[in-house]
């Protein structure tokens, strides 16, 4: 059994720990996206990198044994920037909006594409979760707002933006009827000021290849409503509802390497290269979305589907840095990922493989649920983002989870769908 | 060929003589590429179908080795070698004339009439004729831009008249018998590049005429690879004469100078031959003697001078797969005795004694490693001879392999035997077909003598070798990547420990060595340890194999001990740089290593003083570099190696590599931002330290290294400026008015950038110019001329266009 300590804490191990497994038994979370307990370690996305005072290298946290008489340190100056930079690479080449336009120009901060998700699936009652986790109060959050959010849509480089005011009209009005309102909630929650990956300004032609993305990139031409006393009627509001692009990340709350970002302080554009991959979105798959502008590499899916056996699965195409994780034979990501559709969502540590909309990742949550109870969970704890103590560069203790108990968000749908909870 | 339509027939049979199992899926691969030249998806399908190779399994590995395309390709392959010396001679000018040539857009790879396909190719080791390009099996040295298409025509036409038979595989004719005369020639691939085969037929041909009493004996590389095909004629007394650079019409007249024909009819017939030959060319013996070398000739002393022959014993001699002469000249005698024995602690002794260190790059005491992996517990365990020398402007290990095959297999079972492996792997870069071809003929050979196979002369030892090819994969020479490349994998590293010592190919303990520790092994038990250590330095010891290339007069195969200095081998083995050009500096370990400049060529060969300078050993290469090569062109091109490279697991490599060739990129263009080159070496110390393997902790020394050096080359560019007029966004094409008017640039320029005006002085529409210098190759009086390009039309180029 290898004695080391780990920032200064001796532990003792049986030989074959990895040293971010010791440090878990103490209680110090070693920052990782390509690790999950239960497979093999990768030694990809090199966050996890420590320093081992013994000798002076710096190893990655997620593979390195532990070894007699090693001295890790699992957080200094040294090892932030070393991951900082790590994350500032990763960023270099992850296209994508944390946030939709939209979102971050509202006052009131509505996660507007979330919302609409929740229209065109016919479940108005979430997209009046959504306002209401956004504006809490009563009063239509539009009021006194001069209507920021649609000079922000990015459809309105294209042709018209969506009529989103109408649509928040739309979605209150439902919410007031149904007094889903209540008086005594305060009214906006504090807006916490997150780190936000932005695609920024488009270059020409990708303008038109976002809009082919649409759900429905025929539908051209703004709808207004019909009785424009009344608004939108719940046809109307599905029709222009569709034209979004939705534009917004669906795992802004709960992608690890947005919280990293946070939490190393990253500057998103520390490396401006002169090309960048434009962004696109397969929705070939009923259930999950794959963003592969968001991939950071991590093989994760690829292990997963190998590993319970899918028939083509995923696999890596091509090698170095233009290398991608795809389906085999160019087949439709639909008949390659099959029954791992969950797993791979929940392991993918970005939004590179995220939920189609509500709807899969309620299906996902109770299907979790069933093999979970029928003890069939293959994969082990996801990785949870970790949060530095206020007093002591101390990480949090880390509690492996099991499948489905992913931090819960407050909308029921397990914190992967993007409304904010 | 690309038109044959795919047919399960053949698949199933490739698949048949190959095997069903995953580790089968990269010489399936190789298989089905040789048969359609490229690998269509239906016949991928079927090999998933029938085997148990799965599909993402098939597509991963299938496109990470660059060997396999996924496209048809033309009938022909025109591979470009674009490797360290043919790069500073000129290689990416040479593809620019092939496409401009053959009208090939530049983002395509194959010409219309699905002719001929060019492919980038990482060093086919033959640096000494840089620029090389192989087209199909042959290559072809010493080409430029306005010369290539010519030798891709001939070739074509070739193609149509004649009929091509397998390539010899240069088996022994006759053992060589003291007294009787020899005639050697070089049987490397430099020397078969440069035509030893058409010379050994009109030699064959010329002796059979003549009935003279010689036998024509194929050999192994002499070292003198600038000077190929060599030929050297032994006479019965043992007085021999070398000729270089010969031609298959002078075979001929060479016999003819040292032997007298058989017989008075013979003579006489020699007699008028020889009258009608010297009639017909006014040359007569001229041709003969001008390039007769002799080790009296200053240079050939000097070439060999300094050099000690333990991995290149015998150089030059022996026939590579004659196992009586290799037997005769006390081959297998230290296996013989390490089987008889049977005491593996004394090999180890001795192999630490000796202060053998790993000849692969990183230098770790090979005793200690077979220590490890003697200690290491399970079984059985593996032996596997790392032979995919892949960095650019290397060919030692080629060498070693082509030419003294049962020397190498003779360490790995000295290695095997010592470390009680039964499992024996040489792995082989793809790039090297001839090494292939005689390390399994050896193996072969030497099974056939038991001396391979089971129960090896009755000591009841096994080793059974397979060899493995790579496809195209430069990280496949670490360790853990190529391990996985034998298994079938995608080769990428994984994190060590645990080593491969421990746990390797299949979790097998496994012995890893390069060719050359390998072939260390067997002099060192026969002249015994001292006598290795007595050469080096304190912590080197021994020799190491050098293939010195680039701006030398002098380049080839060189070994020298350990300990002389890098301006020794510059100077008095390479001859220095030629008349006119001063040296700069040599780039060694390539890619993975750093430039020493002149002001530090007094270091010496030694794995520790080189790392203090900011180079390393790394397996050999050593490129010399004068006063016309751009250090920041040169650091540009080995990152771009590297990038291109990297397996793309770990983030510091995969993209750390590609954000620090964008900042180098933007620097030869002349579109730097502030603070470049701050960011460059911090960008470096993050890489070196955060990436996964050897590749990537070591791609940023070229940039390092050379920012060190030569930083105001560095700060020249910044400023708009190519110290050496070698990067082209800083040059510009112009004719003097020492033009006298022959066209001949006109007629090579491929853009009419240049009108026809016979007799006058021409001009060069810069507007047409794409600097791919033909027009300075063209003219006979030196009247084209590189000049900068002003500052203001650096600045105005836009970056995409630059680049």
């Amino acid at each position: 059994m290898p004695k080391l300590t780990i920032d200064g804490r001796p532990i003792e191990v049986p030989d074959g720990t990895r040293v971010i497994q010791a440090a878990r038994q103490l209680g110090i979370a070693i920052p990782t996206m390509c690790y999950l307990e239960g497979l093999e370690p990768f030694t990809s996305c090199m966050i996890c990198q420590v320093k081992n005072d013994a000798n002076g290298k710096m190893v990655p946290g997620c593979s390195a044994l532990v070894e007699e008489g090693m001295k890790i340190v699992t957080l200094s100056d040294e090892v932030k920037k070393a991951r900082k930079f790590t994350l500032e690479l990763l960023f270099s080449d992850h296209v994508g909006d944390c946030e939709a336009p939209c979102h971050r120009v509202c006052k009131s901060h509505i996660n507007i594409p979330s919302m609409i998700r929740h229209i065109i699936e016919d479940d108005l009652d979430g997209a009046v979760e959504v306002l209401r986790e956004a504006a809490g109060a009563t009063n239509l959050p539009c009021h006194g707002c001069e209507g920021t959010c649609e000079p922000g849509c990015r459809r309105g480089k294209a042709e018209a933006p969506i009529a989103i005011r109408d649509l928040v009209t739309f979605v209150h009005k439902y919410g007031e009827e149904k007094q889903m309102f209540k008086p005594e909630e305060a009214a906006g929650t504090k807006l916490e000021k997150r780190f936000n990956c932005a695609i920024g300004k488009l270059k020409e032609g990708e303008i038109d290849l976002f809009v082919a993305d649409a759900y429905d990139p025929v539908l051209m031409g703004r709808i207004e409503p019909s009785d424009p006393v009344k608004g939108f009627t719940i046809e109307e509001a599905k029709k222009e509802g569709s034209r979004c692009m939705h534009c917004d990340c669906r795992k802004a709350e709960t992608c690890s390497l947005r919280d990293y970002a946070d939490l190393y302080g990253v500057k998103q554009r520390e490396y401006q290269p002169d090309d960048r991959s434009r962004h696109a979105q397969v929705r070939q798959h009923g259930d999950i979305m794959y963003e592969p502008e968001k991939c950071i590499k991590c093989g994760l899916c690829i292990r997963i589907t190998e590993l319970q056996k899918e028939t083509l699965g995923l696999t890596w195409i091509g090698r170095g840095f233009d290398v991608t994780v795809a389906t085999p034979f160019n087949a439709e990501i639909s008949t390659a990922v099959t029954t791992t559709a969950a797993d791979c969502v929940d392991a993918c540590p970005t939004a590179a493989l995220s939920y189609r909309d509500h709807h899969s990742e309620m299906k996902a949550n109770e299907l979790r649920g069933r093999i979970a109870k029928m003890g069939k969970a293959v994969v082990g704890a996801p990785n949870i983002p970790v949060s530095w103590g206020s007093t002591a560069l101390q990480a949090v203790a880390v509690q492996p989870l099991l499948p489905g108990a992913k931090k819960a968000g407050g909308c029921g749908n397990g914190g992967n769908c993007g409304c904010g909870k | 060929m690309s038109t044959t339509g795919f047919s399960i027939a053949d698949v199933d049979a490739i698949v048949a003589e190959t095997g069903k199992t995953p580790d089968a899926v990269i010489p399936i691969l190789r298989k089905i590429q040789q048969k359609y030249n490229w690998l269509p998806e239906s016949a991928l399908k079927r090999v998933c179908e029938t085997t148990e190779i799965t599909p993402s399994g098939i597509a991963g590995v299938s496109t990470f080795y660059s060997k396999f395309r996924h496209k048809p390709a033309g009938k022909h392959s025109v591979n470009v070698c674009v490797g360290t010396a043919c790069h500073v001679k000129g290689a990416e000018l040479v593809i620019d004339g092939i496409k401009l040539n053959r009208g090939i857009p530049a983002d395509q790879d194959t010409d219309a009439q699905g002719e001929i396909t060019i492919n980038k190719v990482a060093c086919v080791g033959c640096c000494t004729l840089a620029p090389v390009v192989q087209i199909d099996d042959a290559i072809h040295g010493y080409l430029t831009s306005g010369t290539v298409d010519r030798a891709i025509r001939d070739f074509l036409a070739r193609q149509k008249t004649k009929k091509t038979g397998p390539r010899s595989n240069g088996a022994p004719r006759m053992a060589s018998e003291a007294g009787v005369a020899e005639i050697r020639i070089g049987q490397g691939s430099c020397c078969i590049a440069s035509g030893s085969q058409d010379v050994r037929e009109s030699l064959e041909r010329a002796v059979n005429e003549l009935q003279a009493d010689v036998r024509i004996k194929p050999v192994g590389c002499s070292g003198f690879c600038d000077q190929s095909p060599l030929v050297e004629v032994v006479d019965a007394k043992g007085q021999s004469s070398r000729y270089a650079k010969v031609h298959p019409d002078e075979a001929d007249r060479i016999i003819k100078r040292h032997f007298r024909p058989q017989g008075l009819a013979g003579r006489a017939k020699s007699w008028v031959s020889s009258i009608l030959g010297s009639m017909l060319t006014d040359t007569a013996w001229e041709p003969v003697t001008k390039y007769s070398l002799d080790t009296r000739d200053p240079r050939v002393s000097q070439f060999l001078g300094p050099q000690k022959h333990v991995v290149t014993e015998h150089y030059g001699e022996m026939h590579p797969l004659d196992i009586d002469e290799y037997i005769k000249k006390d081959g297998f005698k230290a296996l013989k005795e390490v089987l008889a024995q049977n005491n593996p602690d004394k090999v180890i002794q001795d192999i630490l004694a000796s202060g053998l260190r790993g000849r692969g790059g990183g230098g770790f005491p090979t005793g200690r490693k077979w220590t490890l992996v003697r200690a290491a517990k399970g079984s059985p365990k593996a032996v596997v001879m790392n032979g995919d020398e892949g960095d650019p402007g290397a060919f030692m290990d080629r060498v070693v392999m082509e030419c003294y095959p049962f020397r190498v297999l003779e360490g790995i079972a000295i290695g095997a035997h010592t470390v009680g492996a039964s499992k024996g792997y040489l792995y082989i870069r793809a790039e090297y077909p001839l090494a292939m071809e005689r390390m399994e003929a050896a193996v072969k050979i030497m099974t056939e003598q038991n001396l391979l196979g089971k129960n090896i002369l009755g000591t009841g030892f096994d080793l059974d070798v397979r060899v493995m090819e790579g496809a195209g994969a430069f990280v496949c020479g670490e360790e853990t990547a190529l391990l996985a490349s034998i298994q079938g994998e995608r080769g990428m590293p994984h994190f060590r420990p645990p080593y491969p010592a421990v746990k390797g190919l299949w979790d097998m303990p496994t012995l890893i060595n390069n060719v050359e520790t390998f072939a260390c092994v067997s002099w060192i038990l026969r002249n015994g340890p001292a006598a290795f250590a007595s050469m080096g330095t304190e912590k080197s010891k021994g020799t190491k194999v050098f293939s010195l290339s680039g701006k030398v007069k002098q380049g080839g195969l060189i070994e020298v001990p350990m300990g002389i200095t890098i301006r020794q081998i510059v100077n008095e083995i390479g001859g220095g740089c030629e008349e006119g050009r001063t040296f700069k500096a040599v780039q060694i370990g390539g890619p993975s290593g750093g430039c020493i400049p002149d002001q530090l060529a007094d270091t010496p060969v030694d794995y520790e003083a080189l790392l203090k300078v900011g180079a390393m050993m790394g397996s050999g290469g050593l490129v010399v570099m004068d006063d016309t090569d751009c250090m920041v062109n040169m650091a540009l091109y080995f990152l771009k190696f590297m990038q291109d490279e990297s397996c793309g697991k770990c983030t510091p490599c995969r993209v750390g590599t590609k954000r620090m060739l964008d900042i180098m990129e933007r620097l030869v263009v002349g579109k730097s931002r502030a603070g470049d080159l701050q960011r460059l070496e911090d960008m470096s110390g993050f890489i070196k330290t955060g990436s996964l393997c050897g590749l990537g902790t070591t791609a940023p020394n070229p940039v390092l290294s050379t920012i060190k050096y030569f930083r105001d080359e560095y700060e020249a560019h910044i400023a708009g400026r190519c110290p050496a007029r070698k990067c082209t966004a800083f040059i510009q094409y112009t004719i003097n008015e020492d033009c006298i008017g022959c066209t001949r640039c006109a007629q090579a320029c491929p853009t009419d950038a240049i009108q026809i005006t016979p007799y006058v002085q021409h001009h060069i529409d810069l507007a047409k110019c794409v600097s791919c210098d033909m027009c300075n190759q063209a003219c006979p009086v030196d009247a084209v001329q590189i000049v900068a390009k002003p500052p203001s039309l650096v600045k105005a180029t836009p970056v995409a266009a630059a680049k």
